[in-house]
């Protein structure tokens, strides 16, 4: 490529040293934005693998309403797990939509809940627990 | 610095042995990343991998064979667009090693656009800073998430595996104690009735605490350490030291083959003409993950 122009040059020269490392801090800003939403930081781009918990640990409970009509939440079965893991990486409205549709549709519940858990390691005492991080 | 319209303009990457090595790698990882994707997703048998493994085999061959596409821009163009529209249609699925193979493939796309002479030292400046980049970031998560610091989290891989495999597993107690508590927590998560009581573990070792703040510490200094460094050391033999050493004590601790093989690329992109033994240590290390992943050793 041929730049007559020396400004149009050196910002080709910037980009061609540094575009790719700023492209890294974009992406990593993004996914830190997510993070705050609830988003694990193990994936979405921000290198924060063994930083936390990893999302198989993140626990998500299923509450049927009181007036609920239907027969009743059982165990998670196996084609849940998928739905689970996308609702465990990143708990928020696009992911707990699918669970509580799935689980409308296989159990006939009308209205429920979905509590989010999220583990505590006492490294003391050496046990974990439980903390309702949010409900849907 | 960029391509002057009297160059010959071949579309290749040219012929520094750098570019030729880590594009030759690149593709190589990416090709075997691609074999055991397919070979999970399809749950292929030896016969089926192995064919699938020798297609791959003579297309990267034939890439390194025939000058006029070697380390053609228009291939980490396609190889970077092909996963970045993974990256963005299964988002946030895919693992953070994916936006590092893209990453490195938008270095060698950048990269066969300068002239010749530039072409060297813009590869390895763009690795330089995406290394350092891809460690203050990682530090940065490290540091805000509750529970790091204090060796919470940490104490908690401990327990329960997620580090250290090929060295616990020559301790008989320390690899029972960590199969026990990985059992006791299946119950916990996928038993029922559903529990949001408190579960007993088992320490593998006393003051786990203590440990749990030596690695939260030791991981935070160390990240830190090799990415000034192979940014300060420019184009000093000795930078390679701490970056081999991360590769090493990573793999011990996390057989992460597939990033490892990528930081190795990374490693091969500074080596000129006064570090060419480093780059022959890079090549064994890219060989041994990627033989390793193959047979089903580590992660891609």
């Amino acid at each position: 490529m041929n730049f007559p122009h020396k400004a149009a040059y050196k910002w080709m020269r910037f980009f061609s040293l540094y575009g790719v490392s700023i492209l890294v801090v974009l992406v990593a800003g993004v996914q830190l934005a997510h993070r705050n939403a609830g988003l694990n930081s193990w994936k979405g781009g921000g290198f924060g693998m063994y930083a936390d918990y990893h999302s198989v640990y993140t626990k998500l409970l299923l509450k049927a309403s009181k007036d609920a009509k239907g027969k009743g939440p059982r165990g998670p079965d196996y084609p849940l797990a998928e739905l689970f893991s996308d609702a465990q990486l990143y708990p928020c409205n696009n992911t707990m939509q699918p669970v509580k549709d799935h689980y409308k549709h296989v159990y006939g519940i009308n209205k429920m809940f979905i509590h989010v858990w999220l583990p505590v390691f006492n490294p003391d005492s050496a046990t974990i627990h439980l903390e309702l991080h949010k409900s849907w | 610095m960029w391509r002057k319209t009297t160059e010959a303009n071949d579309g290749s990457a040219g012929e520094n042995p750098q570019l030729l090595w880590a594009g030759g790698f690149m593709l190589l990882v990416a090709v075997i990343t691609g074999c055991k994707l397919l070979q999970e997703y399809y749950e292929l048998g030896f016969w089926p991998m192995a064919g699938l493994v020798s297609v791959g085999a003579l297309l990267l061959l034939a890439e390194r064979l025939i000058p006029q596409v070697r380390n053609h821009w228009m291939l980490w163009l396609g190889l970077s667009l092909g996963v970045a529209t993974h990256i963005v249609t299964n988002w946030p699925g895919p693992a953070n090693h994916a936006y590092v193979f893209v990453y490195l493939c938008l270095i060698l796309l950048v990269t066969a656009w300068q002239a010749p002479e530039d072409r060297a030292l813009v590869f390895a400046k763009n690795t330089q800073y995406l290394l350092l980049a891809i460690l203050v970031i990682a530090t940065f998560q490290r540091i805000i998430t509750p529970g790091y610091l204090d060796g919470s989290i940490n104490a908690f891989w401990l327990a329960n595996g997620g580090y250290g495999k090929p060295l616990y597993t020559f301790s008989s107690g320390w690899s029972e104690v960590v199969r026990s508590n990985h059992e006791l927590l299946n119950g916990y998560y996928n038993g029922t009735p559903y529990r949001v009581d408190s579960l007993q573990l088992e320490a593998p070792i006393s003051n786990l605490r203590f440990w749990g703040q030596v690695v939260s510490i030791g991981t935070l200094a160390t990240e830190m350490v090799v990415g000034v460094l192979f940014v300060w050391g420019r184009t000093a033999a000795w930078k390679h030291v701490p970056l081999i050493g991360l590769v090493l004590l990573v793999f011990v601790t996390r057989e992460e083959s597939g990033f490892l093989s990528l930081l190795c690329i990374m490693g091969i992109a500074n080596t000129g003409s006064g570090s060419t033994a480093w780059r022959w240590i890079y090549v064994a290390l890219i060989a041994a993950m990627q033989l390793l992943l193959l047979a089903n050793f580590g992660f891609v």
